[in-house]
C-alpha cells in the first residue's frame, strides 16, 4: 500500500506503527515493495496463514487472506476493524482519524 | 478455524511473530505502547 507509505510520518506523529501483511514470502515482498515504493513500514509474511486464521480473514479460494484493516491500541486491544470488497482499498486519512481518537 | 471466532472491536489482538524482508522476525507485541494499523492485503502484485 504505497498510499500508507507516503503518509508514514503522519502515523508516526500519532504514535502509530503501520504493518502490512499477506501470505507471500519475504522474497516476494521485497520485490513488490521495491516495485511499488514501500520502504517505510514492514511487510510481514504470513506464509503459514496463522495470522489470517487468527484474525478471521483467511480466504480459502486463494489460500490467502481478504483485504482488511485492524486498528490496535497501545494496550493491544482491537479498536477498529474493516473489510473491503473488490476494488476497495483502505484509506490512510480514515485510519489516521481512527488512531488520533486513541491518543 | 472458523470465521465465527474472528476477533472484533474490544477483543485482544491475537499476537503473531512473522518474518519480514531480510527474514527478520517481527512480533505484534513488540509494538505494545504504540498504536498499530494492521493492513491485511490479499497478495503481492495485486492493486493497492
Amino acid at each position: 500500500m504505497p498510499a500508507f507509505d507516503r503518509r508514514i510520518r503522519d502515523f508516526e506523529a500519532a504514535q502509530t506503527q503501520v504493518l502490512g501483511i499477506s501470505s507471500d514470502s519475504p522474497f516476494s515482498h521485497e520485490n513488490w515493495a521495491k516495485s511499488v515504493g514501500i520502504s517505510n513500514y514492514p511487510l510481514l509474511s504470513d506464509i503459514h496463514r496463522t495470522a489470517s486464521h487468527a484474525y478471521g480473514v483467511y480466504w480459502p479460494d486463494w489460500n490467502a487472506n481478504v483485504r482488511a484493516t485492524f486498528v490496535i491500541d497501545k494496550q493491544g486491544t482491537i479498536r477498529f476493524a474493516e473489510r473491503y470488497g473488490k476494488g476497495e482499498l483502505p484509506d490512510p486519512d480514515r485510519m489516521l482519524a481512527e488512531v488520533r481518537k486513541l491518543g | 478455524m472458523s470465521e465465527a471466532k474472528a476477533p472484533g472491536v474490544g477483543d485482544p489482538a491475537p499476537d503473531f511473530t512473522l518474518k519480514t524482508i531480510g527474514l527478520k522476525d517481527v512480533s505484534l507485541k513488540s509494538f505494545r505502547g504504540k498504536n498499530v494499523v494492521l493492513l491485511f492485503y490479499p497478495l503481492d502484485w495485486t492493486p493497492g
